[in-house]
C-alpha cells in the first residue's frame, strides 16, 4: 500500500507542475505583450494562443486531484481492509460524473 | 486584459495563501472576499475561483501529506463520499440561489472561522471509553519519527457533517478545513496533525468537484481564475516556510478582528449598502 500510496502523491505532483508551468507560461505571455485582446493587433492571434495554454494549465491544477484519487481508490480495491470505502467512493464518483454530464 | 489587473489578482492569491497557510484557515476566507469587494466579481464568480485555487494548493499540501504516511487514506475516504456529495449539491444550489444568499452565507462562515481561530481547539487523542461504539479502528501513524496509536470514533454521526461542509464549501468557496479540522480533532478523536493532513486530502476533492461544476457552467473565469491560483500557489509555498520565523498562534486572535470586519462588509454588501 505504501508504494502505492507514493505513487498516487507522486503523479498529482507531477500534474501540479505540469499545470503549474503551462498556467504561469500563459499567463506570463498574455502580461509581456501587454493588452493583447485588441490593442496590438498584430499579437490578437496570439493572444488566444496563450490563454488556451493558461485554460489549459488551468484544467490541469483543477484535474491534478483526480488522478492521485483514481491511483489510491484502485489500490485499496485490492486492499481487503480498504475496499468497503473505496466501493462507497467509486459509486460518489459515478454519481458525480452523472452530475457533471447532466450539467453540460 | 490590463497586466495591471492580472497582477493585482496574483498578489490578492499571494496575500490570501500566505496568510491562510499561516494561520492554518486556507486561503479561501481572504480570497472570495477581497474578489467580490475589491473585484466586483459575484459571489458565485469569487466562489469558483476561490475552489481552483484550493483545489490546487491542497492536492499540493495533500501529496506531500501521503508521501509522508501522516494521511489516514481510510479515514479520508470514508468522510469524502458524504463532503463530495455535499459538494457537488452545494455547488449546483450556488448556481440557481441569490447572490445575497451566498453573502450572508459567506458572513456566517467567516464568523465561525474567526471564533474558530480565537478559541482553537485541539484535543489530544485518547483511547475510547465507550467500548460500544460501533466502527472504531486503531490506525498506526507516523508523528515526528514516532509511531503513535489513535482510535477513530463517531465514524458515522461525522458523515451528516462531512457533507455539510462540503455544501458550505462549494456554495461559498471556503475550503472547509475550520469545520473538517475539529470535527475530526475534537468529535473523532484524531490528532491534529492527523486531522489538518487528511482535511487537506479530502478538501482537494471536494474543492475539485466543486470546481468542475462551476466551470462546465461557465461560471469560471480562467484567466483571473489562473492569476489567482498561481498566487495561492506561491503564497502556500511562502506561508508553509514562514511559520518558521512569525508565530501564527499569536497573532490568530487578531487576525479572527478581520475576519469578523470582513463579515460585516459581506452582510453590507448582501444588504446593498456597498
Amino acid at each position: 500500500m505504501r508504494t502505492r500510496t507514493s505513487i498516487a502523491a507522486q503523479s498529482v505532483l507531477y500534474i501540479l507542475y505540469a499545470g503549474i508551468s503551462l498556467t504561469a507560461a500563459g499567463m506570463l505571455a498574455i502580461i509581456a505583450t501587454g493588452d493583447v485582446d485588441g490593442s496590438f493587433p498584430l499579437l490578437a492571434a496570439w493572444g488566444a494562443t496563450f490563454t488556451t495554454v493558461a485554460e489549459l494549465g488551468l484544467l490541469l491544477l483543477i484535474l491534478s486531484p483526480l488522478v492521485g484519487v483514481a491511483t489510491l481508490m484502485g489500490s485499496s480495491l485490492l486492499e481487503k481492509d480498504y475496499r468497503h470505502a473505496a466501493v462507497a467512493f467509486l459509486v460518489v464518483m459515478l454519481v458525480a460524473l452523472a452530475m457533471l454530464l447532466g450539467s453540460l | 486584459m490590463d497586466p495591471g489587473f492580472l497582477l493585482g489578482l496574483f498578489l490578492i492569491g499571494l496575500v490570501a495563501g500566505t496568510i491562510g497557510t499561516i494561520f492554518g484557515v486556507g486561503g479561501g476566507v481572504m480570497v472570495v472576499p477581497a474578489l467580490t469587494i475589491l473585484y466586483s466579481l459575484t459571489a458565485q464568480e469569487a466562489a469558483a475561483i476561490s475552489l481552483v485555487g484550493i483545489a490546487a494548493s491542497s492536492s499540493y499540501a495533500a501529496s506531500y501529506f501521503i508521501s509522508e504516511e501522516v494521511v489516514n487514506i481510510r479515514l479520508g475516504m470514508i468522510l469524502l463520499v458524504p463532503t463530495v456529495m455535499g459538494s457537488l449539491i452545494g455547488a449546483s444550489l450556488a448556481l440557481n440561489v441569490q447572490e445575497w444568499i451566498l453573502l450572508c452565507l459567506l458572513a456566517a462562515v467567516m464568523t465561525y472561522s474567526g471564533l474558530y481561530m480565537i478559541r482553537n481547539p485541539e484535543r489530544l487523542s485518547s483511547p475510547p471509553r465507550d467500548s460500544r461504539v460501533k466502527m472504531t479502528y486503531r490506525n498506526r501513524t507516523e508523528i515526528g519519527g514516532v509511531y503513535r496509536e489513535y482510535t477513530v470514533n463517531h465514524p458515522h454521526s461525522s458523515l451528516a457533517v462531512g457533507g455539510i461542509s462540503g455544501a458550505l464549501s462549494s456554495l461559498t468557496g471556503i475550503g472547509g478545513g475550520s469545520i473538517n479540522v475539529p470535527l475530526m480533532n475534537i468529535w473523532m478523536g484524531v490528532p491534529m496533525k492527523v486531522s489538518t493532513s487528511t482535511s487537506s486530502f479530502i478538501i482537494s476533492i471536494t474543492s475539485m468537484s466543486g470546481a468542475l461544476i462551476y466551470y462546465l457552467n461557465g461560471v469560471l473565469l480562467p484567466i483571473v481564475a489562473a492569476s489567482v491560483t498561481l498566487g495561492m500557489l506561491a503564497g502556500s509555498y511562502l506561508g508553509s516556510h514562514s511559520t518558521r520565523y512569525i508565530n501564527g498562534y499569536a497573532l490568530r486572535r487578531h487576525f479572527s478582528v478581520f475576519m469578523f470586519v470582513m463579515a460585516v462588509v459581506a452582510l453590507l454588501k448582501a444588504g446593498g449598502y456597498l
